[in-house]
């Protein structure tokens, strides 16, 4: 059975020296950290070190200005809840109790940033980030920017993440306070019907109003999409406008969640063994779920952008031919329509109408181009964080998306 | 056993027997219904004949089309020497026959792999082009090549439109003549009338000659007065054409 020792916890408990450089006093963080349980003589030099009694008062002027509203009584390490998922996610001993707890505090639950997920979950955004970008990139050299973003979105996007988080089986408190288990995630709720932008949507995903726009069926006879529709826009506009100056005092369970996956991330590479445990960590819990990227594609003008890729990279202009069809005079017709250069069959389609048709045969002679994948075997560039010396075998470089 | 089969058979003829001599009163009494039921043996053998289908080419020399042994009795027992067991061909266990389905874009044109891969196999020598585009349109239906390079008497499957070749004909000073056109009275020199005239396309024209931004947006009007008129049927068909005709664009 895992068990990690008590001296271990303590030693590790919390970071010796704030972001902002002021010494951190461990009663800050635990309150009753040390009144109750008898320690081996072993850890409590180090502990004591830490603690200093005259800096106590100093340090809580500094850094507890309000009154710690989540930090609870019972500390992480006694939570059955947090051993639980610490051993769910098998999680080496090195990985700290208290880090896992503190990855589910919220800075929407508690703004000190010492004491919430916020400086853990950069640390993972930026690695899952980075092992997301590498896998797709060498394993679709080809994918348009706009594609490629979607695909990070697939995989680390906050509904990704939020589904990884449910799946670990971590629940949400009701809302933060003292009495909560330190094994539930604490957030502050967003009300209903408020809109909200996710962080870290600068690098990742569509804008949201674009998206709004492209996607909205065009129904003119619906009045109350059309008044949602007209609303929309100034309350999105508020929401971007207090994301970009940090000040989003709620998060629906969806962000919350997603920001506890990467703060778990960022404790890995922390606390877990770097880069190596973190890229098998990545590749275990977040590259291995499945996602289409085939259909993620939405082309405006297939043909015309299949045309353009020809004469790019010196095929023959593309040619529509009609390979079977059935039932022309009928009700529901088939047409079979392949896309040719030269003799070569670039790509099928088959649709209802010849139009129909063409145009499914050129997507498919254009996903046919950008899904092209590199046989197995190629190397990930972050081979060679662990062994720098490793043999290396670059991946296939694209010149770019198509213009048209 | 012999005992019992030769029971068996007394009985038989016995029963036989009877059957012949009630056979004729019993055909005298319901000869319409009974009729209706008998199967000769011709037809047994034709609908045997008839639903016999051919096994699929894939499924040929595979176990399901080797006659089972309860269908020939002589056969002898299979022998346990391991000589035997290698003298007996093996069959192939695996069958790979996936029914027909829309090809996958996760199969890479042969065109598109790049020469670096391993797979890449060079292509049909037809679809690269080695000098720049001629004024001659390619055949509407060409003869597919062997490898040699020589015609083959197999042709490509029939293009949907009639291929072109963009000639490049027009000068500077005949897209000048154009915006002359346009600008002078766009209500007659429409892109239809000047693409008619100039052998073009209506696209070209569009590019080189626009019209302003006022004349854009007084034939906007008008189709939205035009729009204006639908009625509720017509308003919900087109929309819905126009939503179809974006999800081609997905291709879900």
């Amino acid at each position: 059975m895992k068990r990690v020792s008590q001296a271990t916890w303590d030693f590790l408990i919390v970071p010796r020296r704030c972001i902002c450089g002021n010494p951190l006093a461990l009663g800050d963080l635990l309150p009753s950290a040390f009144s109750s349980t008898a320690r081996p003589s072993s850890s409590s030099s180090t502990i004591r070190s830490l603690v200093r009694p005259s800096q106590k008062p100093k340090a809580r002027l500094l850094h507890t200005s309000t009154p710690l509203s989540v930090i609870p009584k019972a500390q992480p390490t006694q939570s059955a809840k947090l051993a639980a998922l610490h051993g769910r996610l098998e999680l080496p001993n090195k990985y700290p109790l208290t880090t896992l707890g503190r990855a589910l505090i919220d800075p929407t639950a508690e703004p000190q940033h010492h004491l919430n997920n916020n400086s853990l979950s950069t640390v993972g955004n930026v690695l899952l980030g980075y092992y997301a970008s590498e896998y797709l990139m060498v394993t679709y050299p080809r994918l348009p920017y706009a594609i490629l973003k979607a695909a990070m979105e697939g995989y680390i996007g906050h509904k990704a993440l939020a589904a990884v988080g449910t799946g670990w089986g971590v629940e949400a408190a009701f809302a933060p306070g003292t009495t909560v288990d330190p094994g539930l995630l604490q957030f502050n709720r967003l009300a209903p019907g408020t809109p909200w932008v996710p962080p870290y949507a600068g690098g990742l995903g569509f804008n949201p109003p674009m998206r709004q726009r492209k996607m909205m069926p065009p129904f003119e006879h619906n009045p109350s999409l059309e008044k949602q529709m007209a609303a929309e826009p100034e309350a999105m506009r508020r929401a971007w406008a207090a994301a970009a100056r940090g000040k989003q005092d709620a998060i629906p369970l969806e962000g919350a969640m997603a920001n506890f996956v990467r703060a778990t991330v960022g404790g890995v590479y922390l606390h877990a063994g770097g880069l190596l445990a973190t890229k098998e960590f990545v590749s275990a819990h977040i590259l291995s779920r499945k996602l289409d990227v085939d259909k993620l594609f939405q082309f405006e003008q297939p043909t015309r952008e299949l045309s353009r890729l020809c004469v790019r990279e010196g095929f023959q202009q593309p040619i529509a031919r009609l390979e079977k069809e059935t039932g022309r005079y009928s009700r529901h017709p088939v047409f079979i329509v392949g896309v040719y250069s030269g003799e070569e069959k670039l790509g099928e389609g088959q649709g209802g109408s010849l139009p129909e048709a063409k145009i499914k045969a050129a997507i498919s002679a254009l996903k046919g181009w950008y899904l092209y994948s590199p046989v197995t075997g190629v190397d990930l560039p972050s081979k060679t964080d662990a062994e720098p010396d490793a043999p290396f075998s670059p991946s296939f470089i694209d010149v770019g998306d198509v213009v048209s | 056993m012999a005992a019992a089969s030769s029971t068996t058979m007394t009985a038989l003829s016995s029963a036989l027997q009877s059957l012949t001599v009630t056979l004729p009163r019993t055909r005298r009494r319901t000869t319409t219904t009974i009729l209706t039921h008998i199967r000769h043996e011709s037809t047994t053998r034709r609908m045997t004949k008839a639903l016999r289908l051919h096994p699929h080419a894939s499924f040929i020399g595979t176990a399901s089309t080797i006659p089972s042994k309860s269908t020939h009795g002589d056969t002898p027992p299979p022998s346990r020497s391991p000589a035997a067991a290698t003298a007996t061909p093996t069959l192939p266990t695996i069958i790979y026959n996936p029914p027909s389905a829309a090809p996958t874009p996760a199969i890479t044109p042969r065109l598109f792999i790049p020469p670096t891969d391993p797979r890449h196999t060079p292509p049909s020598t037809t679809a690269i082009l080695k000098t720049a585009p001629t004024a001659t349109p390619p055949a509407a239906r060409p003869l597919i090549l062997d490898a040699a390079g020589n015609p083959t008497n197999r042709k490509l499957p029939p293009s949907l439109t009639r291929p072109y070749a963009k000639t490049y004909h027009l000068s500077e000073a005949d897209v000048k003549k154009i915006q002359r056109l346009r600008a002078s009275n766009p209500d007659v020199w429409t892109r239809r009338k000047l693409a008619a005239k100039f052998g073009c396309s209506e696209f070209f024209v569009g590019m080189v000659a626009p019209v302003t931004e006022e004349r854009k947006k007084a034939q906007w009007a008008k189709m939205e007065a035009v729009k204006g008129r639908w009625g509720k049927v017509r308003r919900f068909a087109r929309g819905e054409r126009t939503r179809r005709r974006e999800l081609w664009g997905k291709d879900l």
